[in-house]
């Protein structure tokens, strides 16, 4: 155990200084996951990220969160082990999703049907060794709530659209093809890789139009279908600077908000005659 | 360079947004027009959400017409008894424009709604001055210098609350220019324009102000109506991006010199052709998303939307 440990501690540095978007080394090692009884032998499952806390200043262009680990054995090892896979999930909080379908209409696309879903991810990254649907089987991943297919988007109650059978399936497949291409919605099915037997790691790039906040990252360790163990984690995306400032100007003043962004606008605009005046228009 | 906007919360290749300025700037100075109609589809277009590019449209507004507004103010071409009882009506409508943004983007119909409202406006306007403008080049060619008539009175003059409007030489009641600025302001805060497009026009055949007040006036009523506009978009849908604007106001201001120098060089008839050729373009573009098959029959939007 101190000597997988050992060897683990000067690979997890090895990874930090590999993790491009790494600012702070030290976040890497800021958790390790819940210590579980020790007496059960079985696989066990320690992974971090590169950074829990990413700040958006006014470069922030999207951000690549690199996602690592170790699968460790406890107790003895057996002499067959069946293959074993890691799965990675980052979600944004959840949101009301408002999914419109265009028609033809006399002439002109007009938003004719829509569906509303309650608690639809505003962002969802789902990194994997292999096809989730080699891993596990649909249940396994419905419980867990693994996989876009798997989250569970309810349609909001007394919606007149939704009512109808088949309708509520075509918005929301609809609604997940939409999300990939927007690349709102990952999903990378060689995303996670092994590097030796028992250390994984993988990437999951962060958009520049991601809802900030607060993400969550989920690890799973699945060995024949079955979750073996899991790790959770969060990622903090927050405003610093002249970022945080003029939002914060702007939501917590609007009108001084408002007024200023007036004044700066008159201000440039006496600037441009005064401009104008020196080349005697 | 990117730069990631507060509001719009995206990130953005600044040099994008101060071509663009100094674009629409140029093109504003050239024909002493807002350039919001140009401003608020061109932010679309490139990916800024609609809500913010038709708050920021509107702040960029504000800049352009300032300094219209003062240049104007030199030459005393400002009718401001006019440009208050315009404003007043301006208010008004931009008031109503703001609670209209809220109810269509409920019903899930605002970009329809925009989008329709440049085709119908942009569309007969642009028209009206294309054949107008070419009338005016034929008879220039022709010689015979253009004279509009200003003995006609028509229904508008016999309306009732009629005030002597001195600068613009017109006694008359001050119901139409009121209806003018509302239904101007109302347009101002849907479509993020400054709606100088719609009033200009308004002001000379309905209103039959002369021309050279016409201009000063209505983008002194612009500039106060863009301004306020810009206020209320701020306090209730938080959908203006100062950064943004400061991006956009900064090109227009360099771009609005090279403008007014390269307009100087063409006929007032020549002006108001390109100038209805590019509204054409503009309503025909935005018309062309309308009728062709779009690339996504379905569109998400996030949040409480009923």
């Amino acid at each position: 155990m101190v000597v997988i440990a050992g060897v683990r501690l000067g690979l997890f540095a090895v990874f930090a200084m590999g993790a491009a978007a790494a600012l702070t080394g030290h976040a890497a090692f800021a958790k390790e996951s819940d210590p579980v009884p020790a007496a059960k032998p079985g696989y066990r499952l320690e992974a971090d990220v590169s950074m829990h806390a990413i700040p958006v200043d006014v470069r922030f262009s999207g951000a690549r969160v690199v996602i690592f680990g170790s699968v460790d054995y406890t107790g003895p090892l057996p002499e067959v082990s069946a293959p074993l896979d890691v799965v990675a999930v980052v979600e944004a909080p959840r949101s009301e999703l408002t999914v419109r379908r265009k028609s033809w209409m006399s002439g002109i696309w007009i938003n004719t049907k829509s569906v509303v879903f309650e608690h639809a991810p505003t962002f969802y990254a789902v990194v994997a060794t292999r096809a989730l649907e080699i891993i596990a089987s649909k249940e396994v991943l419905l419980e867990n709530r693994i996989g876009l297919e798997q989250v569970p988007i309810a349609t909001v109650l007394g919606d007149p659209d939704a009512s109808k059978p088949g309708v509520t399936d075509e918005f929301r497949s609809q609604a997940i093809a939409l999300g990939m291409r927007q690349k709102r919605y990952v999903r990378e099915d060689d995303g996670i890789n092994f590097v030796g037997a028992n250390l994984f790691r993988g990437q999951i790039d962060l958009p520049a139009s991601i809802p900030l906040g607060q993400l969550s990252v989920n690890v799973y360790l699945f060995q024949s279908g079955k979750l073996v163990s899991r790790y959770d984690s969060k990622v903090n995306l927050q405003r610093e600077g002249v970022e945080n400032f003029i939002y914060e100007f702007a939501h917590r003043q609007s009108l001084l908000y408002g007024i200023f962004t007036v004044v700066l606008a008159a201000a440039i605009g006496v600037l441009g005659s005064f401009l104008a005046g020196l080349r005697g228009r | 360079m990117t730069f990631y906007l507060p509001i719009a919360e995206t990130a953005v290749n600044i040099f994008v947004y101060i071509g663009m300025g100094a674009a629409v700037g140029f093109l504003s100075g050239m024909f002493g027009v807002g350039g919001g109609f140009l401003i608020t589809p061109l932010l679309m277009l490139t990916g800024i959400p609609s809500a913010v590019a038709v708050g920021t449209g509107s702040a960029q507004v504000v800049a352009s017409s300032v300094s219209g507004t003062i240049a104007q103010y030199r030459r005393n071409n400002v009718d401001f008894k006019m440009g208050y009882v315009l404003l007043a009506g301006g208010v008004v409508g931009s008031l109503i424009g703001v609670e209209l943004v809220v109810l269509l983007r409920r019903a899930g119909q605002f970009d329809l709604f925009v989008s329709l409202s440049y085709v119908v406006f942009l569309g007969s306007i642009g028209l009206l001055m294309l054949f107008e403008s070419i009338a005016a080049i034929r008879k220039v060619r022709r010689g015979t210098a253009s004279k509009r008539d200003r003995g006609h009175h028509n229904w508008i003059h016999s309306l009732p609350w009629k005030v002597r409007f001195t600068r613009s030489k017109l006694y008359m009641s001050v119901y139409p220019p009121l209806a003018i600025g509302a239904f101007v302001g109302l347009l101002s805060a849907v479509m993020g324009v400054g709606g100088g497009f719609v009033m200009v026009p308004a002001m000379i055949y309905l209103l039959k102000m002369p021309t050279g007040v016409v201009i000063g006036t209505s983008l002194f009523q612009i500039g106060c109506v863009t301004a306020i506009t810009t206020v209320l978009q701020a306090t209730s849908n938080y959908n203006v991006d100062v950064v943004l604007a400061l991006l956009l106001m900064v090109g227009a201001v360099a771009g609005a010199e090279f403008g007014a120098s390269a307009g100087q060089h063409l006929r007032g008839e020549q002006l108001r052709f390109l100038l209805a050729a590019l509204v054409l373009l503009v309503s025909a573009r935005i018309g062309w998303d309308l009728i062709a098959t779009p690339p996504d029959l379905y569109s998400m939007t996030f949040g409480r939307g009923r």
